[in-house]
């Protein structure tokens, strides 16, 4: 009798190890955004969704993830990054040099531009030279900010940055335009229906990825997402999420 | 039993009792009288260590304590042998008259509630407030709230019960009754010591009385002695004084 | 075709924030709880002028009164572990209720402190009369009564605390202020979704503002 009760506890052991096993394989990784970003990353009726959203749902199987989204202001994002709240942000993050000298940033899985919007109907603003004098919006801590700093030589642009609601300001004519991704801003139009245009041409190039923290365990994640992401390059996992949120594929 | 010596108590630039020296014994009713603001008050709360002498020796029973040196520890000791009956009461409001007479019993004595409360129940008894044991202060006159304070002294186990004008702030149509249940404590010989201006009361219960002004003790003796014979000029002054307006009372309430 | 509220997103987004109502709440009573704790203790530090502690004590009072409550989240949540880097496992949602919970015992210390000194000096002369010590006359007697005297003013800072909530949004809580938010960014529809958060927080607040008026008049008949 004895025995048997041996031989039920040991085998009760095992299985439980081999189902728990897997559990302790996966890791968790946090991953910070915005949820204020139509299309990449924004709720509806309560469900987090968007281009964002589903590359990482995509990494988290490739690589073996439970990935857990953590939805703060953008402007403390990197604040989380920081103080070790988030082990990456993945929110449309521009790779710019100032950047780069504090994170290391994955290999780059969107191409856009920095794109100024306004108001439907306005000819009067067809690039960087026609916003002198006029009020423009970026959002604070973004690299759209630093863009337009460096194209305004002379400081004759008044920069304003908002935490939240500078779609809203340019709509209400508080601002006279704002700056954000072309892609995003274009789709945003799309989506929302609101009287807003884009406006001439992208002023620069942005080549957005993903930063971490320059720490051995945060770059040994970064090296896991770089691999899911080159593999879903390759197999065109990465186009498709790019289509379906917005329209075309920006990752090359 | 109880030993004063030297007590001095300065307030700010006023020194109001100057180097007191004084003894009671046990059983002893001892009653202050003397002109008001002249430091009888502060005296009986020199005692009860409600203010604490400026310098000066103050013995109840066993405990000591010096002013000079005085720790928290012989202030609540020396507090647990005298208990208090405040001018105005002073009953915690937020108990009813029976959970006041027990308080000290709970809180200080440490004993169980529901032999505390008993206690307390039956001293209720002795000032004649048994049905009154569950109103809070606030439901009771003016009267009933001192005897309950004398309960409430009666209860918390000190060897002398220190009374300041315990009827000074009661309407004449209570005074009798808080008068009648001191009578009854001192015929159960319970030291006290009552500051007072009921002078009718001194003459008939007091063993000693002390006559204060200025912040000395200007003389003392049995009630005899100072109302009928006193010796200072001063005591003179005071009791021909507060014998006329007494007797000058006498006369309206017997028109 | 543009009427000048949706009134169908309204009623549609209502029950989305109710769902959060939740985590609002939690974090109002949890941090109203370690709030009280911390005030009373302070406030008798301050009343007792305990040496040393006194000091710090104000110096609390000093500074969580003097910055801003979003200054603090930021500070403790961002700025902490940074220095004490074992802090970085702390959560939002803890950040938030010990932000809370330091900032509004600032105030509630003082309001009990003030209650407290309300409070007739006879009767805890007549605690001490008996033989009580300090802490005994707090507790059986003075506490009691400083209590009712204190209640409006502490179930105040509860009510604004409820609302202060709202500010856990800039650390990534998610409760009905961030939902708004998200929702508002998504539709574009500002105006209706910060009315129906305000509807939500008003509801609320008149309910417990109902509450407090229940205990007063329960606490002002006892004696």
């Amino acid at each position: 009798m004895k025995q048997h009760i041996k031989l039920i506890i040991t085998a009760f052991a095992v299985i439980t190890s081999l189902i728990t096993l897997p559990a302790f394989a996966t890791q968790t990784v946090k991953v910070g955004m915005s949820g204020r970003y139509v299309p990449f990353t924004f709720s509806e009726k309560d469900v987090l969704q968007g281009f964002e959203v589903d590359l990482w749902n995509e990494i988290g199987k490739r690589a073996d993830y439970n990935v857990e989204f953590v939805v703060a202001s953008f402007s403390g994002l990197f604040g989380m990054l920081e103080a070790g709240h988030i082990d990456t942000i993945s929110n449309q993050i521009t790779i710019t040099p100032a950047r780069l000298e504090k994170y290391v940033f994955t290999t780059p899985y969107v191409v856009d531009g920095a794109q100024i919007v306004v108001k439907k109907g306005r000819d009067d603003i067809h690039s960087v030279k026609d916003l002198h004098g006029k009020k423009v919006a970026v959002n604070l801590g973004s690299n759209f900010a630093e863009i337009l700093h460096s194209l305004d030589t002379k400081n004759e642009i008044n920069i304003v940055t908002y935490d939240s609601g500078l779609v809203q300001d340019v709509m209400l004519g508080r601002a006279d335009a704002f700056i954000m991704d072309r892609v995003g801003s274009a789709a945003l139009i799309k989506k929302s229906g609101l009287p807003l245009q884009l406006a001439g041409q992208p002023i620069e190039q942005i080549k957005n990825a993903m930063p971490f923290l320059n720490k051995p365990a945060q770059l040994a994640i970064k090296d896991q997402v770089n691999t899911a992401l080159l593999t879903m390059k390759n197999d065109g996992t990465l186009g498709k999420i790019s289509v379906k949120w917005l329209g075309a594929d920006i990752t090359q | 039993m109880i030993k004063v010596q030297n007590l001095s108590k300065r307030f700010a630039d006023n020194l109001v009792l100057k180097s007191i020296n004084f003894e009671v014994s046990a059983g002893e009713i001892v009653v202050i009288i003397g002109p008001s603001g002249t430091g009888k008050s502060t005296l009986l709360r020199c005692l009860n260590y409600l203010e604490a002498p400026s310098a000066g020796c103050i013995e109840i029973g066993t405990v000591k304590v010096a002013a000079e040196n005085a720790t928290a520890k012989q202030i609540t000791e020396l507090r647990k042998q005298s208990s208090f009956v405040f001018q105005n009461y002073s009953l915690f409001a937020n108990k009813t008259a029976l959970q006041n007479v027990a308080e000290s019993l709970i809180t200080v004595c440490k004993e169980p509630k529901s032999s505390a409360l008993k206690h307390a129940q039956d001293i209720l008894r002795q000032v004649g407030l048994a049905e009154k044991m569950d109103q809070y202060p606030s439901q009771l006159s003016g009267g009933q709230q001192q005897r309950v304070g004398i309960a409430r002294a009666m209860a918390a186990k000190g060897d002398v019960i220190l009374f300041d004008e315990p009827t000074s702030a009661l309407d004449p149509e209570w005074v009798d009754e808080v008068l009648a249940v001191m009578k009854l404590l001192a015929q159960q010989k319970q030291t006290m010591i009552v500051v007072t201006h009921e002078m009718q009361f001194a003459r008939e219960v007091a063993d000693r009385v002390i006559f204060m002004e200025g912040g000395h003790i200007v003389e003392q003796g049995t009630a005899k002695q100072i109302f009928e014979n006193p010796q200072q000029l001063r005591t003179k002054k005071f009791i021909a004084r507060s014998t006329k307006s007494y007797i000058s009372a006498f006369d309206s309430c017997m028109l | 075709m543009q009427t000048p509220l949706d009134f169908q997103y309204i009623v549609e987004l209502l029950p989305i924030l109710f769902n959060y109502l939740g985590v609002t709440m939690e974090m109002a009573f949890l941090g109203f709880f370690f709030a009280l704790i911390l005030a009373l203790i302070i406030a008798l530090v301050r009343v007792f002028k305990l040496p040393v502690l006194h000091q710090l004590a104000g110096l609390f009072i000093s500074f969580f009164r003097g910055t801003p409550l979003l200054v603090q989240l930021f500070l403790l949540y961002y700025g902490l572990p940074q220095l004490l880097p074992v802090l970085a496992g702390m959560d939002a949602f803890s950040a938030a209720v010990i932000g809370l919970s330091l900032h509004f015992s600032a105030y509630m210390a003082e309001s009990i402190r003030a209650a407290i000194l309300s409070i007739d000096k006879s009767q805890v002369e007549a605690c001490f009369s008996i033989g009580m010590t300090r802490l005994q006359a707090m507790r059986r007697i003075i506490l009691p009564q400083a209590s009712r005297v204190a209640m409006p003013s502490l179930m105040n800072y509860f009510i604004d605390m409820i609302k202060s909530t709202s500010l856990a949004f800039t650390l990534g809580v998610a409760e009905i202020m961030a939902k708004a938010q998200m929702e508002a960014a998504s539709t574009f529809k500002f105006f209706e979704s910060f009315l129906a958060v305000a509807l939500i927080y008003w509801a609320v607040v008149v309910f417990f503002t109902r509450i407090q008026h229940l205990l007063e008049a329960r606490l002002n008949k006892a004696y």
